[in-house]
């Protein structure tokens, strides 16, 4: 496996334990009530907000993990035509279902749903979007072309 | 349009230059060893700046180390299968 695909696992991973988690934490605030009334999106801001920089340390720890668990063996960490290929179509699946949560976003504020519930499907389709990036990403390295 | 398949001889031409490893070859053309192993399963098609490096790595011209087949017919790229095609 190359450091690119490992690089893609280690996303694959971070993603789901970290949205795996926000949306256990949304649900619970949801049912006690704390995302309606006013203060709703506050409260739904500071319960995401710390998820971009964890995100952030968590793959920098993983990867020095991985550097010390892989000590002595030759590791070859640069980029190619074939890695930039590969970024470049998970970053356009990973924009395209994006776009389509904005589109959502901007249906549902539309339509009368509530701020709270509208953001929610912001993150849900960023955090879709880059699952699926980075599955795709994977996949390319699997399969080829 | 009939489906053009590209098939290569790097590998053979890696064994013909004193059993040149993969990774050599990726550091003798500026990529990454799994890439040159995707080149080699046909499951990655090169730039065509990669592939003309792979070609000089080796000395060969570029028609040496990629081929062209079109329902199992090799094709070969020169002048005048370029004069016959434009007729």
């Amino acid at each position: 496996m190359s450091h690119q695909e490992r690089a893609s696992v280690v996303a694959i991973v971070i993603c789901l334990l970290l949205n795996g988690y926000v949306s256990v934490r949304l649900w619970q605030l949801y049912e006690s009530g704390a995302l309606s009334g006013e203060n709703a999106p506050m409260v739904w801001a500071q319960s995401i907000a710390w998820v971009v920089p964890a995100a952030i340390v968590l793959t920098i720890v993983s990867n020095i993990g991985f550097a010390i668990a892989s000590k002595g063996r030759k590791q070859k960490t640069n980029i190619d035509e074939r890695d930039h290929l590969y970024r470049s179509r998970g970053m356009c699946v990973t924009l395209f279902v994006f776009a389509l949560g904005f589109i959502g976003l901007l249906i549902g504020l539309a339509t009368g749903w509530s701020v709270v519930i509208s953001l929610t499907l912001l993150y849900a389709s960023a955090a879709l979007g880059d699952l699926l990036g980075q599955c795709v990403r994977l996949a390319s390295y699997r399969i080829g072309y | 349009m009939a489906e053009l398949r590209i098939t290569n001889t790097i590998r053979r031409l890696r064994f013909e230059n004193d059993e040149m490893t993969q990774q050599a070859l990726a550091d003798a053309v500026g990529c990454t060893r799994q890439t040159i192993a995707a080149i080699e399963k046909a499951k990655y098609s090169p730039s065509l700046e990669l592939a003309v490096r792979i070609a000089m790595a080796f000395g060969q011209p570029l028609s040496e180390v990629f081929r062209f087949e079109s329902d199992g017919t090799k094709i070969e790229i020169s002048r005048d299968s370029h004069r016959d095609s434009a007729r």
